[in-house]
């Protein structure tokens, strides 16, 4: 469970997150959508302790990420898996071992390692892609070698902030596809940042949109063609869904 | 005071780093192929232009040694001269400029690029200490490799030295290391050699810092690159004065 309790941020005075609650139960997958700018970034980096609020707290679990200490914070963070926007692999390492980085620092033994990169290019299509570096892929490739190097160690959470951003149509799909797959594989409970409201839809459980850093929309994914809210219309309409729909 | 907050805030977060990395020591066992590693980039492969600069520093100081000396002071003692110019002063200030140029910049332009990539958030999810990472490496790096350096780059320059007051000036080689061998005070040489493991500290530290707290893409990875290599440029020159006073005032 993570439950987000009136969460305030600024960036150099200007307010980003302006005492947002929620609470997202345990295997439920939220996207937090929005407009570019609206803190859905700031939102899901202040769940790993990676932006700490000036007011309000975050809890994961029990745990409360604002307070915790480094150690409770690392051994929370080992829990979770994170697909960046631009996948954040390391450029000087291969995929085997920008997969096996996370593992080895867990201590687990070779054997184990390989077994479990195996496994996770397995799941995200990218088997034999071991050896390649991240310049040597799309970024299709790379943003699912980003998704392999998140679930590698089987997290009981996984983030993802913007996956289909800046990538084909049909590239977009699969991932859309491949975070279905994960979602019903994994069991995990899941929290994806986007502006994609299709993404949106096909993955996620529930829908919470961001408006000038405040909660406008926090609806069940089926409701979602029902929603009055002008900002949450305005994306339907922009998403070519409102015309699909009628 | 406006004008002072950003550099109290960034004096702060060196302390902050550098602490850090001294409290990642603790796990320094997780990362030695890092250190070996960081040892080849600032070390080994510094090499080869750490000599060249040294071969015409040596050069250059026995012609103007020989220059201003020469109506006052006999040229069987050019050796001296040149020898302790380069093993107290010119070895570890000129070494530590070409790497703060060469690997300062290489430092903050590797991190400062993996920060606005969110690699370094990666490194954060995953459990992965990024100071121990990325900074601590690099930061014993230089302090083992800038020494050796220094030795490298003293014997280069001592030896062109020698090769050019023979040439040029005709003083006997034999001549020219009697005089070194007769003067040569050990101070001189762990002197010099103290002060490049402080040199190396300050462009790892440095490089390490600007590209740690890098921001806004591409055109602040540059930035932090430049500033990198001026902030680490001085801080040498400033603790050369102040290691050079208290080691040998």
């Amino acid at each position: 469970m993570i439950r987000f309790e009136g969460v305030w941020k600024s960036f150099e005075g200007r307010p980003v997150l302006k005492g947002i609650s929620f609470t997202i139960t345990p295997g439920e997958m939220v996207a937090i959508l929005g407009k570019s700018g609206t803190g859905k970034t700031v939102t899901i980096k202040h769940i790993l302790g990676l932006l700490r609020p000036d007011r309000g707290r975050v809890f994961v679990e029990d745990v409360d990420v604002t307070r915790a200490s480094r150690r409770t914070l690392n051994a929370l963070r080992r829990r979770f898996g994170y697909v960046f926007q631009g996948a954040a692999l390391f450029d000087s390492l291969t995929v085997y071992e920008n997969l096996a980085l996370p593992l080895k620092e867990r201590g687990w033994p070779r054997e184990k390692r390989d077994e479990a990169i195996r496994w996770a290019l397995e799941m995200v299509g990218l088997g034999g892609t071991e050896d390649l570096y991240p310049a040597e892929m799309s970024g299709g490739m790379r943003k699912r070698a980003g998704i392999a190097r998140a679930i590698v160690a089987r997290p009981d959470y996984l983030i993802y902030d913007e996956p289909t951003s800046g990538l084909d149509p049909v590239t977009a799909d699969r991932i859309n596809d491949l975070m279905l797959y994960l979602k019903e594989q994994l069991d995990v409970t899941g929290v994806m940042v986007t502006h994609d409201l299709v993404s949106a839809l096909k993955v996620a459980d529930r829908l919470i949109l961001l408006e000038e850093g405040e909660i406008a929309v926090d609806i069940p994914v089926d409701r979602a063609f029902e929603e009055s809210h002008p900002a949450f219309r305005a994306f339907l309409k922009a998403a070519g869904l409102l015309e699909r729909q009628t | 005071m406006n004008l002072l907050a950003p550099w109290i805030v960034k004096l702060g977060q060196l302390t902050v780093l550098f602490y850090e990395a001294l409290l990642a020591l603790r796990e320094i066992h997780k990362t030695p192929r890092l250190v070996l590693q960081e040892i080849e980039k600032i070390g080994v492969n510094s090499l080869p232009v750490v000599i060249l600069t040294s071969l015409f520093i040596g050069m250059v100081s026995a012609v103007q040694t020989a220059y201003q000396v020469k109506d006052f002071v006999p040229l069987e003692y050019l050796g001296v001269g040149i020898a302790k110019a380069v093993l107290i002063e010119l070895g570890p200030v000129i070494t530590a400029l070409v790497v703060a140029g060469r690997s300062g910049a290489g430092i903050a332009a590797e991190i400062g690029s993996m920060r606005v990539t969110e690699q370094i958030d990666a490194l954060t999810v995953m459990g992965i200490n990024p100071v121990r990472y990325l900074v601590l490496p690099r930061l014993i790096a230089g302090v083992v490799s800038l020494p050796l350096l220094t030795v490298f780059a003293e014997a280069s320059a001592i030896m062109a030295a020698a090769v050019v007051s023979k040439v040029v000036l005709f003083v006997p080689m034999s001549l020219y290391f009697t005089g070194i061998q007769m003067f040569f005070a050990p101070v001189d040489l762990w002197g010099g050699l103290a002060k490049s493991v402080v040199f190396g500290g300050i462009i790892a530290l440095m490089g390490s810092f600007h590209g740690y707290y890098a921001e806004g893409g591409a055109t602040g990875v540059g930035r932090a690159t430049t500033e990198a290599v001026v902030s680490s440029s001085v801080l040498i020159l400033a603790a050369d004065y102040i290691l050079g006073t208290l080691i040998y005032g």
